[in-house]
């Protein structure tokens, strides 16, 4: 039997992502670091201006994921809270399953550190630049499932293979992350603007509160 | 009586309207939800979504929220402990009864 809540999820998933402005903000926090990466290549390693970059770099993409988390719901209530309705999303979950998540994250960070820092040439690096294809292709996999939405199941599929070939093309690792960076930020941008304009487009354009 | 059929007898008959469970399944999902939305997500007509609200609220499972945004007014709902602690309840006796 399937769990009335999990029904009940899958719904407001479905209908949350309709909008794509989630696949928009993912596209503003994957797209300026990769760009900034590639403007980088012309600076001097180690250089004055290449450390200035790199603690911008640092700066755009730490807040730019708070501001995602925090900011998404605000902003989508503001703009299509008299089409749709508002709502005010649960905070993280609590307790143990905080918990675990924090571990979960936590262990795929060491890993990958682990792989990246570990001498051993183009192998480690290559399975460091696979992994982030893979567990961005998988966590648009579960999403795909869990929402129903099938736009996310392309995506994931688009990113594992784009993954494959960029790894298959590229030894260096740091180039590697960038190109994946930069297929997945404007692969997300791009599908965003195009669920947005559809979104747009489609039924009434606003509604009053039925309670006023 | 199995303790499945038991469970299943005991179920709160507020919670058990299919129109009012699936209110209280969206609002344990959020924080809290204004009118609209409720609307939206569950496609029931005004008349009927207020009408279950009011009788959720009167079990004391919803907490009513009303206020102006503005000079735009904003009716908002969220479940009360007592409204997530029944729909735990409801959710257990289900999956004994039903497996």
């Amino acid at each position: 039997m399937n769990d009335l809540v999990s029904t009940a999820s899958r719904r407001v998933m479905r209908t949350t992502a309709a909008d794509g402005l989630g696949e928009i903000a993912a596209g503003a926090c994957f797209l300026p670091p990769a760009l900034m990466g590639f403007a980088k290549d012309g600076l001097d390693t180690h250089s004055a201006s290449w450390r200035i970059f790199n603690v911008i770099q640092m700066l755009v993409i730490c807040p730019a994921m708070f501001l995602v988390q925090w900011g998404l719901p605000k902003l989508r209530n503001r703009w299509f809270g008299s089409r749709v309705g508002t709502m005010i999303p649960k905070a993280a979950p609590e307790g143990w399953s905080r918990a675990a998540a924090a571990a979960i994250v936590a262990f795929m960070t060491a890993g990958v550190a682990a792989i990246v820092l570990a001498p051993g040439g183009s192998l480690r690096a290559r399975l460091g630049a696979l992994l982030l294809g893979a567990s961005t292709a998988a966590i648009l996999g579960v999403t795909g499932w869990q929402s129903g939405v099938q736009r996310y199941y392309w995506m994931a599929a688009a990113i594992a293979a784009a993954s494959v070939a960029i790894v298959a093309a590229t030894p260096d690792l740091e180039t590697a992350f960038l190109r994946q960076f930069l297929f997945i930020g404007a692969l997300s941008l791009a599908v965003g603007i195009a669920t947005l304009w559809r979104y747009l487009r489609s039924g009434s354009t606003t509604r009053a509160d039925p309670m006023s | 009586m199995s303790d499945a059929l038991r469970a299943l007898a005991s179920v709160d008959r507020t919670i058990h309207e299919p129109a009012r469970l699936m209110i209280v399944s969206l609002l344990f999902l959020v924080k809290e939800a204004d009118f609209l939305w409720l609307l939206n997500q569950t496609e029931l007509t005004k008349g009927n979504l207020s009408a279950h609200l009011a009788k959720l609220e009167q079990a004391a499972f919803l907490q009513v929220d009303k206020r102006f945004e503005g000079k735009i007014p904003r009716t908002s709902y969220r479940l009360t402990p007592l409204g997530k602690r029944e729909l735990a309840r409801y959710r257990a006796a289900m999956r004994t009864a039903l497996g």
